[in-house]
C-alpha cells in the first residue's frame, strides 16, 4: 500500500482551474520529485496535499486514511509535513519559536527534539535566538526543514528547497534530502534542478500544464531526452 | 509617500531625509521637555491608547482587517462597569488618594471578560461567517462598522441619559517640583496599562497559544500547516483584544477628571487610535504601544497652543508626517 496515494486532483484558485486531474503516488521510504515548467502547477499539487488549497475533486489517501476532505491542521498530526516554495519561516519568531511552533502538536520530548535539531543543523543552534527573518537564504532553508521534521513526519513534503541557493548549498541540500530520507523518511519534492533532484530520487513525474505528462524511475526521466523538451514548456 | 519612496533612492536624499527625520524628533523631545506636564499627561493619555491600539494591531495580524468596531467595544466596557458599579456591588469611592472605591478594582475584570466575550461573539457570529464565504475587505469592514453601529445603540437603548459618572469623589492631585501636578487616578490608570501590557507580552513570547499567535500573524498558512488550529487562535486573538478593550474603556472613564462617561467615548478615540496602530507598524504590538504614547504625547503637547478640539486632528497629522519617512510606521515590517 502506497504511504500516499492522490488521485483525480483537481484545484485551483477561485474559479481558475490549474490541476486538471493529477494522479500521483509516494510509497514508504521512497523519494519522489515532481518537475515541471513554471506555472504547471507543481505548487498547487502539493499545497492540495496538505490541505492548503482544497482538492475540488479527487482522493488523496494519507497512511491508508481518507484525507482529502480534512483541514490542513488535522492532517499534519497524521505525519505529512510541509515546506512551502516561499514564506517557509516564521520571520518574526526567533530559531527556537519556529522549531516550537514547528512542534506545537508534540505532547512530549519537545525541547529534546529541538535539541536533535539543533544538532543536525549546527548553523542554527548557533543563531537560536535570532529572528528567523534575518537568516540568510541557506540558513533559512536550514530553518524550513528542521521546522517541517519537528514532528518527525512519515512524509516530507519540500517545494523547491535548492530554490537561490549557490551551487554549494545545493549539494548541502540534496545530501540533507538524502540524509533525512536515509532515516526512513518518505520525501516529495518539487525541483527545478531538475537532473540533480532526479539522480538521488526513486522515482519522478513531469507535470505540465496542470497533468502529469510522464512518471519513471528518477535515472530514467533524467536521461529521457523527451524531459527537456517538456520541462522546457516548448512543446 | 509615493514622492518620497521613489526620491528615497538616491543617496543624497536618504542623508537628507535622515536629517530631517532626526531634527523632527528632536523638536518632539523639545517640544514636550518644554511642556512637561502636558507631556505626562500625553503619557498617561497614551496608557489608554496603547490597551486600544494593541487590540486593533493584534486583531489586524491574524484577520488582515482594521476593526472599526473597537472604540465601541471599548465604550461597552465602561458601561459595564458602570452597571456593575452603580447596581451591583456595594457603594464605596475615594479609595486611597483615587476618586474610585474599591469596587472599581472589581469592575475592571468583569468588563474585560464581558467585552472578550463580545468579541469573540463578534467573530463567532460575524466574521467567521463571512471567511468562510471568502468575503473580501470591504464587506469586512463594513461589518465592523455595522458592529459598532449596533454596539453604540444598544448602549444607548439601555442608558439611555446622554451622560453619565462613575460613582465618584473629588481628590487633590499630587504636587511634584516644577509645578507639575498629578492626578492620582492618572498614576492609577497608567499602572494598570502598564501591568496588563507586560502580561500581554509574557503571553506572547512565553506561552505556546502566544506564540502561536504570533505565528499565525506572521503567517497563516504555515500556521495551519504546522498544525496550528489556526481558528482556536483568531478566537484568543479577539478575546485578548477585547478584554484589553474593556480594560480601556474602565481606564478611560477615571481618566477623566469628573469620570463622565457618554456612549460615544470609545468612538471618539477611533483616530487616535488608529493613527497609534499605523505609526507603531500595522500588526506590531510593540510598535502599537509606542505609536500611542507617541500620539498622546503630540496631542496633549498640542493643547498649550491649540484648542483641545484639535486633538483628533494632531493625531492624524502625526501619523501622517511619520509615513512620509517610514511608510511602514515606526516599527513596521509589512507593506
Ligand atoms: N494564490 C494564488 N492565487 C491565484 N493564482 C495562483 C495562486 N498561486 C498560484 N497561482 C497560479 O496557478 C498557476 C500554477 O501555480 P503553481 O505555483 O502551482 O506553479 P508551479 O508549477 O509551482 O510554478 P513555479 O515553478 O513557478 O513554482 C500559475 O498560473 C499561478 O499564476
Ligand atoms: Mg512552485
Amino acid at each position: 500500500m502506497p504511504l500516499l496515494d492522490a488521485t483525480g486532483i483537481r484545484a485551483g484558485y477561485g474559479d481558475t482551474e490549474i490541476l486538471h486531474g493529477v494522479d500521483m503516488r509516494v510509497d514508504a521510504g521512497e523519494i519522489v520529485t515532481i518537475i515541471g515548467p513554471n506555472g504547471s502547477g507543481k505548487s498547487t499539487m502539493m499545497k492540495s496535499i496538505v490541505g492548503i488549497v482544497q482538492a475540488s475533486a479527487g482522493e488523496i489517501c494519507f497512511d491508508g486514511r481518507r484525507i482529502e476532505a480534512l483541514r490542513a491542521d488535522r492532517r499534519i498530526p497524521l505525519g505529512l509535513c510541509y515546506v512551502p516554495q516561499t514564506e517557509n519561516v516564521f520571520p518574526t519568531l526567533t530559531i527556537t519559536e519556529n522549531l516550537e511552533m514547528g512542534g506545537f502538536l508534540r505532547n512530549d520530548k519537545l525541547d529534546g527534539r529541538i535539541r536533535e535539531m539543533f544538532e543536525l543543523f549546527p548553523d542554527l543552534a548557533e543563531k537560536r535566538n535570532a529572528k528567523a527573518g534575518a537568516l540568510s537564504g541557506g540558513q533559512r532553508q536550514m530553518m524550513a526543514v528542521a521546522r517541517a521534521l519537528m514532528l518527525e513526519p512519515k512524509l516530507l513534503l519540500l517545494d523547491e528547497p535548492t530554490a537561490g541557493l549557490s551551487p554549494l548549498l545545493m549539494g548541502t541540500v540534496f545530501q540533507m534530502v538524502r540524509d533525512i530520507n536515509a532515516t526512513g523518511v518518505a520525501i516529495l519534492m518539487v525541483e527545478h534542478n531538475a537532473k540533480k533532484a532526479l539522480s538521488i530520487s526513486h522515482r519522478g513525474y513531469v507535470l505540465a500544464m496542470g497533468e502529469v505528462r510522464m512518471e519513471n524511475t528518477g535515472p530514467e526521466l533524467a536521461s529521457d531526452p523527451q524531459v527537456g523538451r517538456l520541462y522546457l514548456g516548448n512543446e | 509617500m509615493f514622492i518620497t519612496a521613489r526620491t528615497m533612492r538616491s543617496p543624497a536624499m536618504v542623508r537628507a531625509s535622515r536629517v530631517v527625520q532626526a531634527v523632527l524628533a528632536i523638536v518632539f523631545v523639545a517640544l514636550a521637555l518644554s511642556e512637561i506636564g502636558l507631556a505626562m499627561n500625553g503619557i498617561f493619555l497614551g496608557s489608554v491608547l496603547a490597551l486600544g491600539a494593541v487590540g486593533i494591531t493584534l486583531v489586524f495580524g491574524v484577520m488582515r482587517f482594521a476593526n472599526i468596531a473597537h472604540g465601541d467595544m471599548m465604550t461597552m466596557g465602561a458601561y459595564v462597569a458602570f452597571f456593575l458599579l452603580v447596581s451591583v456591588l456595594p457603594e464605596h469611592t475615594g479609595l486611597g488618594p483615587f476618586t474610585f472605591g474599591f469596587p472599581l478594582l472589581i469592575a475592571i475584570p468583569v468588563s474585560m471578560a464581558a467585552v472578550a466575550a463580545l468579541a469573540v461573539g463578534m467573530d463567532v457570529f460575524v466574521f467567521r461567517r463571512l471567511r468562510l464565504r471568502r468575503a473580501n475587505i470591504v464587506t469586512i469592514e463594513i461589518a465592523s462598522l455595522g458592529l459598532a453601529i449596533a454596539i453604540r445603540g444598544f448602549i444607548q437603548m439601555i442608558w439611555d441619559t446622554p451622560v453619565r459618572y462613575f460613582p465618584n469623589e473629588g481628590r487633590q492631585h499630587i504636587s511634584l517640583p516644577a509645578d507639575i501636578s498629578i492626578a492620582p487616578n492618572h498614576i492609577f490608570v497608567s499602572g494598570a496599562a502598564l501591568v496588563l501590557a507586560i502580561a500581554l507580552h509574557l503571553l506572547l513570547t512565553r506561552t505556546k497559544q502566544g506564540k502561536a499567535m504570533r505565528a499565525t500573524s506572521d503567517n497563516p498558512d504555515l500556521a495551519r500547516a504546522s498544525g496550528i488550529n489556526t481558528d482556536r487562535v483568531l478566537l484568543w486573538t479577539w478575546g485578548i483584544a477585547g478584554a484589553l478593550a474593556g480594560a480601556a474603556g474602565v481606564l478611560l472613564v477615571i481618566f477623566n477628571a469628573t469620570s463622565q462617561l457618554k456612549p460615544t467615548i470609545g468612538f471618539q478615540l477611533l483616530v487616535p487610535l488608529f493613527a497609534a496602530v499605523v505609526v507603531g507598524g500595522i500588526g506590531n504590538p510593540y510598535g502599537a504601544f509606542l505609536g500611542a504614547m507617541l500620539i498622546g504625547i503630540s496631542m496633549e503637547v498640542s493643547t498649550a497652543w491649540a484648542l483641545p478640539t484639535y486633538k483628533p486632528a494632531i493625531a492624524f497629522t502625526v501619523m501622517v508626517v511619520v509615513l512620509l519617512f517610514r511608510p511602514r510606521g515606526l516599527f513596521g515590517s509589512r507593506g
